[in-house]
This record gives C-alpha cells, structure tokens and sequence, in this order.
C-alpha cells in the first residue's frame, strides 16, 4: 500500500498518509519555505486531489483573516499609570533605605533578615 | 547633548543597529527615567496587544500590563543584552500572560470563548464584523501556547527565531504548534462557514 500512490500525476507522495503528508507542507508552502522539489511535489499532489486543494485554499483563507485582525491599542492613559506604579514603587524603595541612617543600622537590617530566612528555612525544611 | 535625548528607542521586532540599542540599553539600566518613558510608548500597544490576545479581556490585559512593565522595570539592572530588548521584554509579558492564565483557570475566571455554531451554514454571508468576531473566538479557543504562537507570528509577524527565544523552546517546537494552531484554527472557521 505505502508503494502506491494517490493519484498518478503525484508520484512522489506515497499514498499511505498522502493527505497528511501534504497538510504538513501548508505553512511552509504559506511561509515560502519550500525547497524547489518539496513544492513541485506539494503542487503535484493538490492539482490531482480536490479535497487537499480546498483544505489548502481554507488553511491559507483562514490564517489571512487572522493576520488581517486589527492591532489593538493601549486604552488612553496606560502610559501614565504605568510610570506612575513605577514611581511610587521607587519612591517607597527609596523610603525604606532612607530609614537606615547609620551603618549600625545596616546591620541589624541585614542580621534581621539572615534569622528571618533562616526561620524559615527551618520550618520548610523540618531543622530542629 | 546626552544621549538621552538622541538614542530613540524601536518597536519589537523593528531591528535596529546593535550600537543604538546598547545606548538605549545603558540609559535604561543607570535608570534614565525617560529612556523607560520611552520604551513604555514604544512597546504599550504591542504589549497589551499580546495580553489581550491571550487573556481575552481588556481589564485584565490592562491591568496585566502594568505589572509587566514594572517587572521590566525592576528587572532592568539585571538585563544582560544577552538578547534584543524587545525580545526580552516579549519574553517578560509571555511569562507573565501564561501565569495570569494558570490563575484565572483555577479560579474559573477565564473568559469563555463561546461554543461552536452548532449546525454549520456554509451558504452564512458574513459582514466584516463577525467575521472578525468569528476569527477572534476561534484564535481564544487555541490552547493558551498555541494562541502565543499565533499572536507572536500572525499577528505581530516576528520571525521564528525570535519566537523561539521568547517562547524559549526549539525552532521546530515553534514551527510545528504554529502549523497544527493554524489547521485547527482553519477548521474552526471552516465548521463556522467563515472560510467555505
């Protein structure tokens, strides 16, 4: 059976899977990414088989009506709101290190945070 | 002058020359405020675009948006130039849309595509604008890495080496779910009567 093929005038696309085997070319054929030989024997086989043609003109059809959607934009005012969520998490970064106004500080910051991750280290991993 | 003024930052997926875009690269990470306006102009509309595109609902993208730019914001000093930075910010917002979608599934908050025409009319006529509603229920319907591929190729016309990197997965990965999105998405259309 695989030794058969389809149609006469498509030798080269076994028909076991013939089908299949074209369906698996549309984008590419779409794209233009066909070798010479891929496509002479993708267009061998849609002139002889109705079915894969139709299913072909569908698949170009419908990926064309996708790429013709409209590009939606951004509503009026997102830029601003953006810049303005970055600000205020910038300035309440910058708050928060300004409360550390000595090195001394700094440290106890630091060793605070060593104990906190190492709590909880201890309860996530069972250390007694 | 500085070249905070004269380095004009692109479109994703606009190449531009490696030079210009380490400028705009070294304003954004010393923390040049309005390099980062304009990288938020030039990248908003594609961004939300995207979301949009993957999240179905316009409050949600918005809101999403935002987060992603703050990400961006907040992950700058880190960006190493390993990539284009519209690559990196495209990778930024996939990641984000994917795991907005984890949340909103579980919460059963996902907005509901809509069923298939039941009884399939091939002789229907469409005016443009169901159609395009057709064409946008059927792209929602695509599981949510096969809508990314749609959305970054058809829709926003990156190459497929670019899609690879921001989907982070292997070229012929991304070929080959593009493919089978696009059949299914021919045979969405097809069972509505929008492509006879």
């Amino acid at each position: 059976m695989t030794n058969l093929t389809l149609h006469q005038g498509a030798a080269a696309i076994p028909a076991a899977g013939a089908h299949a085997a074209a369906q698996a070319l549309f984008s590419d054929r779409l794209e233009g990414e066909l070798s010479p030989e891929a496509r002479a024997r993708l267009e061998a086989h849609l002139s002889t088989c109705a079915p894969c043609a139709e299913a072909y003109q569908r698949f170009a059809r419908a990926v064309g009506l996708v790429r013709e959607e409209p590009r939606p934009r951004a509503p009026t005012g997102l830029m601003r709101r953006i810049l303005k969520r970055v600000r205020a998490r910038r300035r309440s970064r910058a708050a928060w290190f300004a409360e550390i106004r000595t090195p001394a500080e700094g440290v106890i910051v630091v060793i605070l945070a060593a104990a906190a991750a190492a709590v909880l280290a201890a309860m996530i991993f069972g250390v007694s | 002058m500085s070249d905070a003024l004269s380095t004009p930052l692109c479109l994703p997926g606009e190449a531009r020359p490696q030079a210009v875009e380490g400028l705009a690269i070294r304003r954004l990470r010393r923390g040049d405020e309005r390099a980062f306006e304009e990288l938020v102009r030039d990248h908003q509309d594609r961004v939300f675009g995207l979301i949009l595109r993957m999240l179905g609902d316009r409050g949600e993208a918005e809101d999403l948006t935002q987060e992603v730019f703050v990400a961006v914001h907040q992950a700058l000093p880190r960006f190493r130039g390993e990539s284009r930075l519209s690559t990196w910010i495209w990778r930024i917002a996939k990641n984000h849309a994917l795991n907005r979608i984890k949340v909103l599934v579980r919460r059963e908050r996902l907005p509901d595509a809509g069923p298939l025409e039941e009884a399939p009319r091939p002789d229907r006529v469409y005016d443009e604008r169901e159609r395009r509603s057709a064409v946008q229920r059927a792209i929602a319907r695509l599981e949510p890495d096969s809508r990314l591929v749609v959305a970054l190729r058809d829709l926003e016309g990156l190459s497929y080496e670019e899609i690879a990197e921001i989907v982070e997965e292997p070229l012929g990965t991304v070929k080959s779910r593009l493919h089978r999105a696009r059949l299914r998405l021919a045979e969405m259309l097809s069972k509505e009567g929008v492509v006879p």
